[in-house]
């Protein structure tokens, strides 16, 4: 996942792309990569011709409704917003990757949740807040091992 | 005697991007020869100045196998429109393929941004590519406008910027692989994020 004209993509460990959750800032205090930030890695390993390895893995491995952190300079200025997306992936290779929706908040500068959808709704009824432990929280590494111990919600429905 | 070579494909968007040979920079299939010529067939549309000297200067040989994550990832970038591809050499620590954007176009700025986590290396500015233009082709997002119609998604349009709000664009659209996907996130009419699929191919050939 790239940014095109600047930009950026919250990312954790190893320039990988956060996987959100919904009701999770995103504003000036997030780390914002400006590159192409890495969702999982798909590569494989063919053994003179007599065999193949082939692996997937990565925090965005089977994730349903989680959350691209983005932020999008418009006319010189930063504005935030999120990128929706759930994925199916095997073992060994991947079945669909689909985008569900996105958003951007247009006043510049100023944080948005992932998953809002109005300014007054901070609250949006998608996707539980707290999620089983996962291998992508895994490939988040001390990152992942912190939304794993997250006891409390992470957004206070008004 | 067997000799064991590395192969190394980079797979983008599900068609062979780059292909490298570690040990036969000349020969056919090199990502010398065929950079330039795959490139527009793959993500980009490349146009070159008339009479501009277009060959990539690459003089590269040894590949260190210990460096081939850090290519791969390099090279993702390059093909989506970061100046320059990495190859780790045998002499020194990095050798490369240079594609570089004229100045002032839409990847300028992310390019110099790259250098800010200290992943990649400072800007290359050699005269190989020197005006060539990459564009990224647009079809997925033709796609997605059109998956956007049918299924109904009419709030974004709706949405003006004028006062604070957040514009939300529903979506129901999956990411092909054979292309990838970008999306306008506040529909001024620019590209601002693209997903891509790239996939690393290691081969362990044995040579007698």
């Amino acid at each position: 996942m790239y940014p095109v004209h600047g930009g950026g993509v919250i990312t954790g460990a190893g320039k990988y792309a956060s996987p959100l959750f919904r009701g999770n800032s995103i504003g000036p205090a997030g780390f914002f990569w400006p590159g192409a930030a890495v969702m999982f890695r798909s590569q494989g390993v063919e053994i003179y011709s007599s065999s193949y390895h082939r692996s997937v893995f990565g925090p965005w491995v089977n994730v349903q409704n989680r959350y691209l952190g983005v932020e999008v300079p418009i006319d010189g200025v930063t504005h935030y917003g999120w990128i929706r997306l759930s994925s199916t992936i095997g073992k060994y290779r991947v079945s669909a990757f689909t985008l569900t929706g996105y958003a951007y908040e247009t006043v510049a500068g100023q944080p948005i949740k992932a998953g809002q959808l109005t300014e007054e709704a901070r609250a949006p009824a998608e996707s539980a807040p707290l999620a089983e432990p996962s291998l992508g929280m895994l490939a988040l590494e001390s990152q992942g091992l912190e939304l794993w111990r997250r006891e409390e919600p992470l957004l206070s429905e008004q | 005697m067997t000799r064991t070579d590395i192969r190394c494909e980079f797979v983008i968007d599900g068609s062979h991007a780059l292909w490298m040979d570690p040990n036969d920079d000349d020969k056919p299939g090199s990502v010398t020869t065929k950079l330039p010529s795959l490139l527009p067939d793959m993500l980009y549309e490349n146009r070159r100045r008339p009479g501009h000297q277009s060959r990539a200067a690459y003089r590269g040989s040894k590949w260190r196998q210990q460096n081939l994550h850090r290519s791969s990832c390099i090279a993702g970038n390059a093909c989506l429109g970061i100046s320059r591809i990495y190859i780790c050499g045998g002499g020194k620590s990095h050798r490369l393929i240079d594609a570089r954007p004229t100045a002032g176009s839409e990847f300028s700025r992310a390019r110099f941004r790259q250098t800010r986590g200290g992943f990649y290396e400072p800007f290359f500015s050699g005269p190989s590519l020197q005006g060539t233009t990459l564009r990224v082709i647009d079809t997925s997002r033709k796609r997605l406008r059109a998956s956007h119609r049918r299924g109904g998604c009419k709030s974004h349009a709706l949405a003006q910027p004028a006062e604070a709000e957040i514009v939300y664009t529903p979506a129901n659209a999956t990411i092909p692989f054979d292309r990838g996907l970008t999306i306008d996130l506040n529909h001024d009419g620019r590209d601002d994020f693209r997903f891509f699929f790239l996939h690393l191919r290691l081969s362990l050939i044995r040579e007698n």
